[in-house]
């Protein structure tokens, strides 16, 4: 598709030097040719020649940015070396996480409807891990917090944006092996599609 | 407490308490609740109220027996499984044109079908390949460098504990004495955390040098505590925090001026009188008259003296 010369290794070298997710508004200030699309071409045929090349790392489109990691088959190898740095997450986490990302903007209310049960201190947690944030209030009595997922979110799951999780729908399909079940013919909630009005910022963008 | 390794492994519905028992741990009475149907193998649209709800109960005896606390949500549910089945006992209303009528089970069922996809959900959030499980991104921190800064949204949690390290170090002497020798406003305070700032062009500055021009009093740490937050938000600073080895932030949290789009003077200074006045307003409600509140009229001054 692209005419011009991809420049391939500053490209390369401006991805590697940042230690967050570099954006392509970030990556166009300095590569002006490289328009979103081409950013897309150009790591796919540097991913392509680390692949091809048998480097450990990759270039991963994470929180609407880009960022070297290193390829999930390393995972084991690098967390036995670094035994305290493995990042854990309870099922309760797990279980909240998945609600407010399906659900945000959502009240705690709300999330403890679905999963019966008090989730003050996961919530409490997770904020303080920053995979979830206060990102308004509902303009309701008492004015509740409602919470949504953050860039860090995306990040810590190597998700591009929100839009990357598989709908519930499809989840659904999956857990009974293409059946419908007593609930996939009964979604009239808007909620059931993703429809994240906005991705998070990514990051600030290393200058 | 007993705990397991995941509440999903499948064990078989406990039958009886024996002395070892390992029991799975559930997170919620819905996760019980599917359970017990996966055990059973049956589908969750036809719930088998009857034998789900004798199973559910024969699960809190045991956990009961166990001296385990059972939380109130799970005897919320128990309730309603009984009144399901109450429901369900009953003949049709003679009223009611169908004999059918809704399935008091459907809510329930309608519960436990969104709960199992968020399960699922999760289930397939856990297996990507995670930041820090999985996949790693290139050292960027040595351990040795701690004074490595990464910016990120401050949370209120840190602020407020900053200023709680603060606030622990005012001499006794100053908490006892609640004498005010000064008069510190607020905008006074915004416009010398601007002044600190700019003297040192680059250099970023934390909570304990913004203080470092007086005494160090509690109403001074208040003030400036509410300056920062006030600048923070009218994007005139910028608040950073040390990480750690882990990326966790900790420690001391800096401030530095905004680079890009920064207010000049004269909007700080506004800035500043206006959270002022706010502040004021807020602190002291007698002193600026609330407009809410209804002047006395001469008509209900004439009622008042009646009564």
């Amino acid at each position: 598709v692209s005419e011009i010369e991809l420049p391939l290794a500053e490209l390369e070298a401006l991805i590697f030097a940042s230690s967050e997710p570099l954006s392509p508004a970030a990556i166009r200030r300095v590569l002006p040719a490289l328009t979103p699309a081409r950013i897309e071409e150009a790591v796919a045929q540097l991913n392509a020649e680390l692949g091809r090349t048998g480097r450990p790392y990759e270039i991963a489109p994470v929180a609407g940015g880009y960022q070297f990691r290193t390829r999930p088959e390393f995972g084991e190898f690098l967390a036995s070396a670094q035994p305290e740095r493995r990042v854990r997450l309870s099922q309760a986490a797990l279980e909240t996480l998945a609600v407010i990302a399906y659900r945000q903007p959502v009240t705690r209310p709300e999330i403890e409807e679905v999963r019966s049960v008090d989730c003050g201190p996961v919530l409490r947690s997770l904020m303080e891990r920053d995979l979830v944030r206060i990102v308004g209030r509902r303009d309701a009595p008492g004015r509740p917090p409602l919470y949504g997922t953050s860039a860090a979110f995306l990040e810590t799951f190597g998700l591009r944006s929100l839009r990357d999780m598989p709908t519930l729908r499809e989840i659904a399909a999956v857990e009974q092996g293409g059946t419908p079940n007593a609930g996939a013919d009964r979604e009239p909630e808007a909620a059931e599609t993703l429809d994240a009005p906005e991705d998070p910022e990514p990051r600030a963008a290393t200058a | 407490v007993i705990e397991t390794e995941s509440p999903s492994e499948t064990l078989g519905v406990p039958r009886a308490a024996t002395c070892a028992v390992k029991l799975p741990s559930f997170e919620g009475p819905l996760d019980l609740l599917l359970h017990l149907c996966r055990a059973n193998e049956v589908d969750i649209a036809d719930l088998p109220i009857a034998l789900l709800s004798a199973q559910y109960l024969e699960y809190l005896e045991l956990m009961r027996q166990l001296d385990i606390d059972v939380a109130a949500e799970y005897l919320l549910v128990a309730a309603t499984l009984a009144h399901i089945k109450s429901r369900m006992l009953l003949p049709p209303e003679p009223g009611a044109d169908d004999q059918d009528g809704p399935d008091p089970r459907a809510e329930l069922v309608r519960r436990l079908a969104e709960y199992a996809r968020f399960q699922e959900a999760a289930r397939t959030l856990a297996e990507r390949p995670r930041l820090g499980r999985d996949v790693f991104t290139a050292g960027a921190e040595p351990a040795d460098l701690p004074e490595r800064e990464a910016r990120l949204s401050v949370s209120l949690f840190a602020l407020v504990e900053a200023m709680g390290r603060l606030l622990a170090r005012v001499p006794a002497a100053s908490r006892t004495h609640a004498v005010l020798l000064e008069r510190i406003t607020l905008s006074d305070r915004m416009l010398h955390v601007m002044d600190a700032l700019r003297a040192r062009a680059d250099g970023a500055l934390c909570l304990e040098d913004l203080l470092a021009d007086g005494p160090l009093t509690r109403e001074r740490i208040v003030m400036t505590f509410l300056a920062l937050l006030e600048l923070a938000r009218i994007q005139a600073l910028l608040l950073f925090q040390n990480i750690d080895e882990r990326g966790e932030p900790r420690g001391e949290v800096y401030v530095r001026l905004a680079v890009a789009d920064a207010p000049d003077s004269a909007a700080i200074a506004r800035a500043a009188q206006r959270a002022e006045a706010e502040f004021d307003a807020r602190r002291d409600p007698d002193a600026a008259p609330d407009p809410s509140e209804p002047v006395p009229s001469a008509a209900g001054a004439a009622a008042r003296e009646d009564a």
